[in-house]
């Protein structure tokens, strides 16, 4: 164990204060940061004004529309007012479900606005695609690039047993991973207490209890994603050899992996494990939509996960290939 | 004497182009073994298999007495310097071969001083690889091969961008390191280092043995300068040419 911990270090001092790790995990935080501040704000004011105009649902407030009809609108403010009246029972229910949606979007960007949501709100972002395609990027680079360099040869050299170089590459794209998660929360969060907090107040929507499980949940999807991606990828790097392939094949297998074919596909598990939000529509865009799938996504997760094992399984029990 | 790398009828090949075929050799411990080829006569190709790094699609490879694939124990009496060096272009030549001792799971007492003076490297140590020369790289990669104290030395071309006092210097560590005991197994294009410093001599011609022997069996120590010695590595790659036959290599 002693030997492996010297292993990971001399990985960790050669590979994570590199450009590349540095500058991808200030682009997450800022990449968070800046998101936070446009959802905050748009979820806030969203809320607001479909419960300003939800307030004026009364026949007083048809009445004072009435009172304010221009003069060629073409209706009378007595028909106007008999009309505005009859359908204010449906004008409200569709206001209410309107205000629902908002009201459960707002909910789930509120916990970032806490320290300990805002961890959890990182998390939630490392184990989609931002975090993914850059855990992709960082395994091309520092495994695939061991061996278009040529730097595997010295390496090699001194430790054959693959599965240490490996693992000790593995462990050190889970501490870039949590290390960004530290930078990314700690943004979010000077963000809601220099800002947020007052033009964007949301917390308030949700309760200390909420706040935790919201937190506690992420985390520990989080975690699990990014332990199986920070291996996979670099697997996939270790098998490829090419930082161009690594990139290519990875982006074309997570992008398979996330298409809105069944909810039983990886990336719509993720999409309910992490409670993504429909009415986020950026993840309708880089991300499979949230599916009304009965069954848990732990148990969607599972064959998906005895594949990967299996398939680890069996490269390391064929292992025909020359180490370079 | 015992032979600290045995090879019997090793073949590699890539797809169906043959790079080494049947080939056999043995480097005995406290010995020089010299091998001597054209470029792409399989030379790398052998090492990299003696050093594990390679699997050889058929024969037998025996390192200190064991097989492949290298168990650490064996590995941790290998050292070796192959192909052209590669190193992290952004650390000194010290945290390069601080790295190397960490990956090989080894503590340093000292030895990576010592290896670094060995090679004449001490003054350069602390500056980022990128910056050094060919030969100081080179000179890396022979600090980072003595790193371990081998057994068994596999050095590729190591004198390659070497200026006249760096081949001295290669020269008397291969000695040295003979006289302690260790196997040493070099390739080279330089034909008078490899008679001045080999005891046996195997060439290697389109991926087979074409001539095996101690220096004074090959009679390369009689060759008469320059000359007499590039007649002496063309004769006899003239006689692996006519067996190789009129297709040359087995692809």
């Amino acid at each position: 164990m002693s030997t492996w911990l010297r292993l990971f270090g001399a990985e960790l001092r050669r590979t994570l204060l590199r450009p590349l790790p540095v500058g991808l995990l200030l682009l997450m935080a800022v990449g968070a940061t800046v998101q936070a501040l446009s959802v905050q704000d748009v979820a806030h004011g969203n809320l607001a004004q479909v419960r300003s105009g939800a307030d004026q649902l009364t026949p007083a407030g048809c009445a004072a529309d009435a009172s304010n009809l221009p003069a060629d609108a073409g209706v009378s403010p007595d028909a106007f007012y008999r009309d505005c009246v009859t359908g204010l029972p449906r004008t409200v229910e569709m206001y209410q479900r309107i205000e629902a949606g908002f009201l459960d979007t707002a909910q789930q960007l509120a916990p970032a606005q806490h320290p300990l949501g805002a961890i959890g709100a990182a998390f939630g972002w490392l184990a989609t695609a931002p975090g993914l395609l850059a855990v992709l990027v960082l395994a091309a680079h520092f495994t695939a690039g061991e061996w278009s360099r040529g730097t595997a040869v010295p390496l090699l050299l001194h430790e054959q047993r693959l599965w240490r170089l490996l693992s000790a590459k593995a462990a050190v794209l889970l501490t870039w991973f949590l290390a960004t998660a530290a930078a990314m929360a700690l943004s979010l969060w000077l963000l809601a207490v220099a800002h947020t907090r007052r033009s964007a107040p949301l917390l308030g929507l949700v309760s200390d209890s909420e706040v935790r499980a919201f937190a506690a949940q992420r985390v520990a999807v989080g975690l699990l994603v990014i332990l199986v991606a920070s291996f996979a990828a670099v697997a996939l790097a270790a098998a490829l050899r090419s930082p161009l392939r690594t990139v290519l094949v990875g982006v074309l297998v997570l992008g398979v992996l996330t298409l809105p074919l069944t909810a039983w596909f990886p990336g719509a598990v993720l999409a309910d494990a992490l409670r993504l939000q429909p009415h986020l529509t950026a993840w309708d865009h880089v991300w499979s939509a949230p599916t009304d799938s009965a069954v848990p996504p732990a148990v969607r997760a599972l064959p998906w996960l005895l594949a990967l094992a299996a398939a680890v399984w069996h490269g390391w029990r064929v292992r025909p290939r020359s180490l370079v | 004497m015992s032979a600290v790398l045995s090879c019997r009828g090793v073949t590699k090949t890539y797809g169906r182009r043959t790079v080494l075929d049947g080939v056999s050799l043995s480097v005995e411990a406290g010995r020089v073994t010299g091998l001597l080829g054209l470029n792409g006569a399989g030379k790398t190709t052998l090492m990299r298999i003696a050093t594990g790094l390679v699997s050889p699609t058929s024969g037998t490879v025996r390192v200190l007495g064991h097989g492949l694939p290298l168990s650490p124990a064996v590995l941790g009496r290998v050292g070796a310097a192959l192909d052209a060096p590669a190193f992290y272009r952004w650390t000194t030549g010290r945290a390069m071969l601080r790295i190397l001792l960490d990956t090989a799971g080894l503590r340093d007492d000292g030895r990576l001083q010592r290896s670094l003076e060995r090679v004449g490297l001490d003054d350069a140590a602390d500056r980022r690889v990128g910056t050094y020369s060919q030969g100081q790289r080179q000179r890396l990669a022979l600090a980072a091969a003595l790193l371990k104290s081998p057994d068994l030395l596999v050095l590729d071309e190591p004198t390659n961008g070497l200026d006249p006092a760096g081949v001295r210097l290669v020269r008397s560590i291969v000695a040295s390191e003979a006289a302690r005991g260790t196997g040493v197994l070099i390739s080279s294009h330089q034909l008078d280092e490899i008679a001045r410093l080999c005891d046996n001599v195997v060439m290697i011609a389109r991926g087979v043995v074409s001539a095996a022997g101690t220096v004074e069996e090959l009679g390369l120590g009689e060759a008469d300068g320059p000359e007499g010695l590039e007649e002496w590595f063309f004769g006899h790659q003239d006689v692996a040419d006519r067996a190789a036959g009129p297709e040359g290599a087995r692809s």
